[in-house]
This record gives C-alpha cells, structure tokens and sequence, in this order.
C-alpha cells in the first residue's frame, strides 16, 4: 500500500490494488455526478467510464465540482470537466470520457464493476437498470428534488442499490407506471430541477460509500439491496421500510436475464 | 482482454453441486452456460446457468479426477449448439487461493474443447477452476491458439463485487 493511501488501510490489507483494478461507470456529470468522480479519484479507482452529452452552462456552476467560470465560457463538455479533475488529482487513471448518451456507447459501460447513475429521470433510471441487470453490474441511483409543501421548500433525496439478485427499483417501490406515466406527461415541460451543491455532495458520498464496500467488503455486511432516504432539510439519513417489504426474489428480472438483446 | 461475471448465487450452486461426494469418482464436474458479448477491451462472458451432471454419467478411472461419458459431452455440446452459449466444463479443487489447471486437466480440455469450438464457433468456450474462494478460468475459440488464453478477471456480484482470479 502506498503512502497516498495509508489513511483508508483499514479497508483490507488488498485493498489499494482492488481499487486501483476496478472499473467504475458514471453516468451523468452533473452536480451529483461530479462529486462521485472526485471522491473515486481521491480513494484510488484506477478506471473510470464517464458518460454525458451535454456541455457546461452558467447555471451549472453553483454545483458542479470542478467547473469554472472560465468553462462557461467556452462551454466544455461535462465529461472533459470530470476527466480533467480526476486526473488531477490520479494521473496514473485511466479516464475514458464519452460525451454522448451513454445507449450510444454502450459496449463501454458494460465493463463497469460497477454503475452510478446520476441522471435526473424515471426513465434513465429504468433503462440504466435494465441494462445494469443485463451485464450483471450493481447499479447504485442517487437523485434529489425539491416540493414545495404548504408553500414551504421540502427538498430529500435517495441513494439506492440495486444488485442483480436482489430487488429491482420496482420491487422497492421506487419506479412505477404511475411515477413513469406522470413523467412522461410532462415531458419537455419540467425545465430544470432545482440542486444544490451541499445536498448533492451529501448523496454522491453515500453512493461513493456504497461503492467501496461493494469493492472492499470492509464492513463484512451482507445485503439484498440499499434504499437510503435524505431529508435534507433535517439533515437527517434513514433507512427506507421499503426494503423490509422488497420480496425475495425479484419478479422483473429473470436469473437468466443476461446479455445483449436479441431483436 | 477476456472477462467472465457470475452472479454470487450461481457460484454457490456450483459449488455445492460440486463439492457433493461421488459414489467413486475423486471429483465432479458441470457445465457453465454464458452469454458472450463484445466489450472494447475484448469480450464480457456473463454465466446464466449451471448443469449439472448425473452420477451415472461418470466412468470408473482412477487415473483422473473425473471421467464422464459421452453422453455427457453431448449434453454440452447439445447446450452451446441450441443456446448458442459460451461454455464452460467447471470443477472443483478444494483449496484456497488460485487454484490453476493440473497438467491433467489441461490434456484433457484440449481434447474436449474442440468439440464445444466445432458446434458453436463464434463463441469462446473454456474450462473454470474453482477453489473454496478464487477461481481460475481459460479458454479456447477458433481465433485462439489451440492452447487457448486466460480469463483476465473473473467476479461473482452478489452483496459485493469479489475479485475471484
């Protein structure tokens, strides 16, 4: 184990060169994606495939890490923002950055260890889903949003883990028709959902934590899946009930439910 | 850069399967379905099934671990031809760390390889060691040399993503 890497030694006496040999997918760049992709570089990932069409705006500023004034300028891609910061911070990773859908480059993303989504849909979060069960990859969800409850801001936010033998985002209750249907209603019509940095940050350190002990097994804990709920303006992290109820075999998703579909 | 995935449930039905005691042979072995598909490094084999094989199906040989019929060769040979799958002939040595394939096992996966190669030849197939804890795998495919290559990396995801090669 080497100096930069002393102070997390208690995650396994291997577990540097777990890292270092791991491959994580990132799927957004954004505000939560951002901090993912710093943290990973920091605790020594050794790989990561960055997905994300879209390019810097001034109104991305108040949270996405690494970003600067300067890049608003001459609008960077998102992903050149995150290669450019893990870089930085782990010359020696290998960074591979798709400024594209992530369907337009999906033979990379099928070598991922493991998935953080961090897209700002139903949808995207289903299709990354059905895609996480097909290649055998933990996917791990962050998102947040902000409702306004007898006109005061409620903001909360959830990190889930979906694993391919246990419950999918439906099994937990998380993605339904009705959830779906009321999006899709609303398409192009949303705008942009309201984020900030702090509550982001907070969200992309459960994912990035999540992740390690799926890469390290440090806590020797044995788990189906993860819901964890943020109330952000309590500040406060729980446990979803919902993973009490999740049933013991996924009914959405076969064993044999793996590979390429066939057309 | 060839990568095999399985699922943690899977490994442990292979496991227990094959880790059972054999009327007289030393050791059993099963067969591993996988889905094969293209990654930019190579390929991602991903298993969905494990078969079993049948007491009867094994031959008195004290000179090998295990020695099976020819029924059973067909039965793999029948699996990657209808399935069209990527498979592997699995077994077991009951150790931990890395196991590796004796001289004995890799006489004898280049003479059954080739029957998996011939009926299904766009797809790799390969033989998988397993120990207590780590794994070993090889493959063979008509682009490979006859003495096939190794898995680079070799995970089972269940609660975690372990590292098995």
């Amino acid at each position: 184990m080497t100096n930069r890497h002393t102070r997390q030694s208690f995650l396994g006496p291997n577990s540097a060169d777990l890292l270092r040999d791991a491959t994580i997918g990132i799927v957004g760049l954004g505000g939560g994606g951002s901090h993912v992709a710093q943290q990973l570089a920091h605790i020594g990932i050794g790989r990561v495939l960055l997905f994300d069409p879209d390019k810097l705006e001034l109104s991305n500023l108040n949270r996405l890490v690494g970003a600067t004034a300067a890049d608003v300028e001459v609008r960077v891609e998102k992903v050149e923002i995150a290669r450019r910061l893990f870089l930085s911070i782990n010359p020696s990773a290998e960074v591979y950055a798709y400024a594209s859908q992530w369907q337009l480059a999906a033979e990379a993303l099928r070598e991922a260890d493991v998935v953080i989504s961090c897209v700002d849909s139903y949808a995207a979060r289903q299709d990354l889903e059905v895609n996480a069960r097909r290649f055998l990859t933990p996917l791990i969800d962050i998102g947040m949003d902000v409702h306004l409850v007898d006109e005061q801001p409620y903001m909360t936010g959830q990190v889930i883990l979906s694993l391919p033998d246990g419950p999918c985002f439906r099994c937990l209750g998380f993605l339904t028709d009705e959830n779906l249907r009321q999006e899709a209603e609303l398409y192009g019509a949303a705008g942009g959902r309201p984020q900030v940095v702090w509550a982001n940050g907070v969200l992309a350190s459960l994912a990035v934590g999540l992740t390690i002990e799926l890469l390290t097994g440090w806590q020797r804990r044995s788990f189906r899946a993860e819901y964890l709920h943020f109330d952000a303006n309590q500040h406060v992290i729980t446990r979803s009930p919902r993973l009490d109820y999740a049933p013991e075999n996924c009914g959405h998703f076969a064993a044999d439910f793996v590979g390429q579909p066939v057309l | 850069m060839i990568r095999l995935r399985v699922t943690t449930t899977l490994l442990e039905t292979m496991l227990m399967d094959l880790r059972r005691p054999h009327p007289f042979a030393f050791e059993r072995i099963g067969f591993l379905c996988c889905t094969q598909v293209k990654v930019p490094s190579g390929y991602l084999l991903l298993g969905y099934r494990y078969v079993a094989i049948d007491d009867d199906r094994y031959i008195p040989d004290k000179s090998v671990g295990a020695r099976f019929d020819g029924t059973t060769i067909r039965t793999g040979m029948q699996l990657a031809l209808a399935e069209r799958a990527t498979l592997f002939h699995v077994h077991v040595h009951e150790h931990t760390g890395v196991p590796r394939m004796s001289q004995v096992d890799a006489r004898e996966m280049q003479q059954l390889m080739p029957c998996f190669v011939n009926v299904c030849p766009e797809r790799l197939h390969g033989a998988l060691v397993l120990s207590m804890d780590h794994a070993y795998a090889r493959v063979w495919g008509t682009a490979l040399e006859t003495t096939g290559i190794d898995v680079s990396r070799i995970t089972s995801v269940g609660d975690g993503v372990r590292v098995l090669s």
